[in-house]
C-alpha cells in the first residue's frame, strides 16, 4: 500500500515536471501596476491557457530580488533606469504615467507650502525618485515632515488613513483609493518622464513579453489611466 | 476584652473552620492538635483571613481590614523586616515615639542599629515582639511563638512575654500546642479538633481534660465558693466563684489516694469514707472503682496488695482541691 | 547618528510608559486572586508570540487617526499613529511581556508574609508596596525594565506598520539599517548601525543579569 502511494507521488510530481510549458508565467510588477497587470494577465490567461503568477512590489525591491536570485521571468518595471541594473534578454517602453499631489477627500484646496506632513515613496522607489524631482523643482523641498512608505501604494494608504496631509503617488493611484481625491497634478517638465518598462528576464516569459507589445493587451492597461510612449 | 467569636473557613483543599465561642479574658490561648485550625482561627482573629464574625469588647470588627485593625500580629517566623534595621522596623508602625522604650523592656535597645541579619534567633524574636509591641495595639496575637525553642530559651522567652504583657496591659491570644505553655501564660482556653470546638473554658480544665489518662467526669451542684455537693459528699474543688448551679466536674484517676484510714495532718482538703465497689486489674496497675464520690482510682499493684484491696473493702478516698477540675456549667 | 539617538529616547520613553502598568499587572497576577487572572496573564504574554506586524496592525487599528481614540489623542496633543509616540507604543507593547515576567518573577522572591506583617502594623496595601515589595525586589523589576527595553528598541514590524518610517521621529536604527539595505549601495553605510545595535544589546544583557544576581544575592541575605 506505501509503495502504491509514493508511486503515485512520483507520478503526480513527475508530471508535472515532465511539462515546461504548463509552469506558470511569474511576472514582477512595480506596485503602481497592479490593477492593469491584473487586468492584462486575466485576459492573456483566458486566451492561453497559461497562469500567471504576480508580485507586487517597489521596483527597487524588486530589482534587489531579481539581482538576489529570485525566480521570475517578465519584470514591469517602474523606471528604465532599475531595469539597466538587472540582466534582460530583451526589453521594451511599455506606459507612461502622470505624478500628482493626493489629498483626502474631505480636505479642502492643497497650499503645497502650508502642507504639515508629507507622505513619499522611499528615495530609491521610482515614485520617490520622481517626487523628489518635481518637488526641488517647485522649490518645495525639503518638506517640514516626511512619512515614508516601502512603496507607492503604502504612501497612498498613509493619506487615507489619515496619516498624512497629502501625498504624491502616480495619477493611476488616485483613482484607485477613493477615500483620497487629486489636488493637483504635477508639470511633466518638473520631474523625468515616468516610463514602465518591460523586461524579458526568461526565454519562459517570451510569449507574454510579445503579447504586452501589442496593442490589444496595451490598451487593456491604458483603460486604467496609463499614457501610452510616443 | 470580650472575645465574641464565630469563625467560619472554608479552604479549597477541603479543610473547614467552624469554631464559636466567648468569653471574657485578658489572656486566650487557642490549643489543639497540628490540623485543627488554631493558626487559621488566629488568622481570623487578627483580621488576616475573613470569615464569620468577630467582636470584640463588644464591637464587630469582622468587616474591619488588617491594616485598620489595631493588631499586634507575631508569627512563628520573626519576619523582621530585613532591609531595615531593627529601629527602623521597630518605628514601622507607629513612628519614632516610644521606641526606646519598647526596646529596653524587651532587652534589645542595644540592637536599635543592627540589621535583622546580623541577630540571633533569640534576638530576632524579641525584636519582632517589641515591633508588634509598639504601635500600642488592642491586642496581642501569637502564633506558637516558643516552637523549636529548647527548654531553658522557652522559659525566658515565656517570662518575657508574660512580663511585656502585664507591662503594657495587652490583651493577649496565644496559639500553642504545648500544653504547659498554655496553662501558665493564659487563664481562658479554647480546645479545636478537626476545625471546631471541642472545648472551652479555663486553661487547666481545658488542657488537662484532652489527655488520656483515665478521666472521671462526674457532676455536682454548687454549695459556696470552692465547694460542691456530688451525691451526698461535700468536696472542696476549683470552681470558679461566679459558678452556680450544676456544674460538670472531672479529676484524673491517678489523683485519686486510698487510705485505709482517715489521715492525720494531711494537706489534701477532701478525705471522704466511701467503699470499693469493684478492683479490676488495668494494664500494670489496678483500677478501684468507688461509690462516693463516683470516680475510679489508680493504684500500683504493690499499693492494691499491700492494702489488701477488694470489692466491698471500706476506704478512704483523698483528693486535693486542686484535683477537681471545673468543666463548665451542666 | 540620530536613529541611535532616536532608538535610546524611542525606547526610554516606551519602558518609563510601561513600567507602572507593567508592575501593576505583575501585582494583580502575584499577589492578588481575582478572577479572569489567567485571561489577564494570556493577553499580556501576546505580544511575545503574536507576529509583530500582526501587532501593528492591531495597534494601528486601535489608534487610528479617523477612530475615536486616535481622534481624542490628536486633541490632546498626544497623536500616537505615524508619530514618534506611536513608535514608543510599539517599542512599550513589545516589551511589555518581558517587563510582566521580569517583575513577576522579582515579587514572588519576596516572602507574602511581610506584607501581611506590614498591613498588620497598620500600614495599608499601597503604603506596604512601597515600604516593603518594592525596596526588596527594585534590582529584579529594573532588570525587567532593561530587558524590555532592549527588546523595544530592536522593534521593527510593529514600528513600522503603527508609526511608519519617519526620519527624526520614528526612524529608529531597525528601520534605518532597513531602508538602507533597500536603497543600492546602502549596506555600505549601515555598519555602524548594526555595531550600535549590536553594542547596546550586549550592554542590556549584560546589566539585566547583572541585576538579577544583585536581587538574588539581596533576598539571601535576609533568609
Amino acid at each position: 500500500m506505501k509503495k502504491v502511494a509514493i508511486l503515485a507521488l512520483l507520478l503526480a510530481f513527475g508530471c508535472r515536471k515532465g511539462d515546461p510549458d504548463a509552469r506558470p508565467v511569474v511576472v514582477f510588477a512595480a506596485s503602481s501596476l497592479r490593477e492593469a497587470v491584473a487586468d492584462v494577465a486575466a485576459e492573456w490567461s483566458g486566451k492561453t491557457g497559461i497562469v500567471t503568477h504576480l508580485r507586487y512590489e517597489a521596483t527597487s525591491t524588486l530589482a534587489r530580488q531579481i539581482n538576489h536570485g529570485a525566480a521570475a521571468d517578465l519584470f514591469l518595471a517602474a523606471d528604465p533606469e532599475w531595469l539597466k541594473s538587472v540582466p534582460t534578454l530583451a526589453r521594451f517602453d511599455w506606459l507612461t504615467n502622470r505624478l500628482v499631489c493626493v489629498v483626502p477627500r474631505e480636505a479642502g484646496p492643497l497650499d503645497l507650502s502650508k502642507v504639515g506632513t508629507l507622505a513619499l515613496a522611499n528615495a530609491e522607489v521610482p515614485a520617490g525618485k520622481y517626487a523628489r524631482a518635481a518637488l526641488e523643482r517647485l522649490g518645495r523641498w525639503p518638506p517640514r515632515r516626511v512619512i515614508y512608505g516601502s512603496n507607492v501604494r503604502d504612501v497612498l494608504a498613509t493619506v487615507s488613513q489619515g496619516g498624512a496631509d497629502a501625498a504624491v503617488v502616480y495619477a493611476t493611484d488616485a483613482a484607485v483609493d477613493p477615500a483620497v481625491k487629486v489636488a493637483f497634478v504635477f508639470p511633466e517638465e518638473s520631474h523625468p518622464p515616468i516610463r514602465y518598462a518591460v523586461g524579458l528576464l526568461t526565454e519562459h516569459g517570451r510569449a507574454l513579453f510579445d503579447a504586452l507589445n501589442e496593442p490589444w493587451l496595451r490598451e487593456i492597461a491604458a483603460r486604467r489611466g496609463f499614457g501610452t510612449p510616443p | 476584652m470580650k472575645f465574641e467569636v464565630d469563625a467560619r473557613v472554608q479552604r479549597r483543599s477541603g479543610f473547614s473552620l467552624e469554631a464559636a465561642f466567648t468569653c471574657e479574658t485578658g489572656a486566650l490561648g487557642i490549643v489543639g492538635p497540628s490540623g485543627s485550625g488554631k493558626s487559621t482561627l488566629l488568622d481570623v482573629l487578627a483580621g488576616v483571613e475573613s470569615g464569620g464574625r468577630v467582636a470584640l469588647d463588644g464591637r464587630d470588627v469582622s468587616r474591619v481590614r488588617l491594616h485598620r485593625r489595631r493588631v499586634g500580629y507575631v508569627t512563628q517566623d520573626p519576619l523582621l523586616f530585613p532591609h531595615l534595621s531593627v529601629r527602623r522596623n521597630l518605628e514601622y508602625g507607629a513612628g519614632a515615639e516610644g521606641v526606646v522604650d519598647v526596646a529596653g523592656a524587651l532587652g534589645i535597645a542595644h540592637l536599635l542599629d543592627r540589621m535583622p541579619r546580623h541577630l540571633s534567633g533569640g534576638e530576632r524574636r524579641r525584636a519582632a515582639l517589641a515591633r508588634a509591641v509598639a504601635v500600642k495595639p488592642e491586642i496581642l496575637l501569637l502564633d506558637e511563638p516558643f516552637a523549636g525553642l529548647d527548654e531553658r530559651r522557652r522559659r525566658e522567652a515565656m517570662s518575657l512575654l508574660d512580663q511585656t504583657r502585664r507591662r503594657f496591659a495587652l490583651p493577649m491570644v496565644l496559639v500553642s500546642h504545648l500544653a504547659e505553655e498554655v496553662i501558665a501564660l493564659t487563664e481562658w482556653s479554647v480546645r479545636l479538633e478537626a476545625g471546631s470546638v471541642a472545648a472551652s473554658g479555663p486553661s487547666a480544665s481545658v488542657l488537662r481534660a484532652g489527655e488520656t489518662q483515665i478521666d472521671n467526669y462526674f457532676t455536682g451542684c454548687v454549695l459556696g465558693p470552692g465547694l460542691v455537693r456530688v451525691g451526698h459528699v461535700e468536696l472542696h474543688a476549683m470552681v470558679p466563684a461566679e459558678a452556680s448551679g450544676d456544674v460538670r466536674l472531672a479529676c484524673y484517676a491517678h489523683d485519686v489516694l486510698l487510705a485505709t484510714g482517715e489521715p492525720q495532718g494531711i494537706s489534701a482538703r477532701n478525705c471522704i469514707w466511701t467503699m470499693a465497689s469493684a478492683v479490676e486489674p488495668a494494664g500494670e496497675a489496678v483500677l478501684v472503682t468507688l461509690a462516693t464520690p463516683p470516680v475510679k482510682a489508680l493504684v500500683t499493684r504493690e499499693a492494691a496488695e499491700r492494702l489488701d484491696l477488694s470489692a466491698g473493702k471500706r476506704l478512704v478516698a483523698i483528693l486535693k482541691a486542686t484535683s477537681i477540675a471545673y468543666l463548665g456549667a451542666a | 547618528m540620530t536613529s541611535i539617538l532616536l532608538s535610546l529616547s524611542v525606547g526610554s520613553a516606551a519602558t518609563l510608559l510601561s513600567l507602572p502598568p507593567g508592575i501593576a499587572v505583575a501585582w494583580i497576577l502575584e499577589r492578588t486572586r481575582l478572577p479572569g487572572r489567567s485571561l489577564l496573564h494570556t493577553l499580556v504574554l501576546l505580544p511575545l508570540v503574536l507576529p509583530p506586524v500582526v501587532t501593528g496592525y492591531l495597534l494601528l487599528k486601535f489608534f487610528s487617526p479617523k477612530g475615536a481614540v486616535g481622534q481624542q489623542l490628536a486633541s490632546l496633543g498626544m497623536p500616537v499613529a505615524f508619530h514618534w509616540l506611536g513608535a514608543v507604543v510599539a517599542a512599550a507593547v513589545v516589551g511589555f511581556p518581558l517587563l510582566v515576567m521580569s517583575v513577576t518573577l522579582a515579587m514572588k522572591g519576596v516572602d507574602p508574609r511581610l506584607e501581611t506583617v506590614s498591613k498588620s502594623l497598620g500600614r495599608s496595601g499601597w503604603s506596604t508596596f512601597w515600604r516593603v515589595t518594592l525596596p526588596l525586589c527594585w534590582p529584579g523589576v529594573l532588570a525587567g525594565a532593561v530587558l524590555s527595553f532592549a527588546r523595544g528598541l530592536g522593534e521593527f514590524g510593529a514600528t513600522i506598520i503603527l508609526a511608519h518610517r519617519i526620519p527624526g521621529e520614528t526612524e529608529t536604527i531597525p528601520l534605518e539599517i532597513y531602508a538602507a539595505l533597500d536603497a543600492p549601495g546602502g549596506e555600505e553605510q549601515i555598519g555602524g548601525l548594526v555595531g550600535a545595535s549590536i553594542a547596546i544589546c550586549i550592554a542590556c544583557v549584560f546589566a539585566a543579569r547583572a541585576l538579577d544576581s544583585w536581587h538574588r544575592r539581596r533576598l539571601e541575605l535576609t533568609r
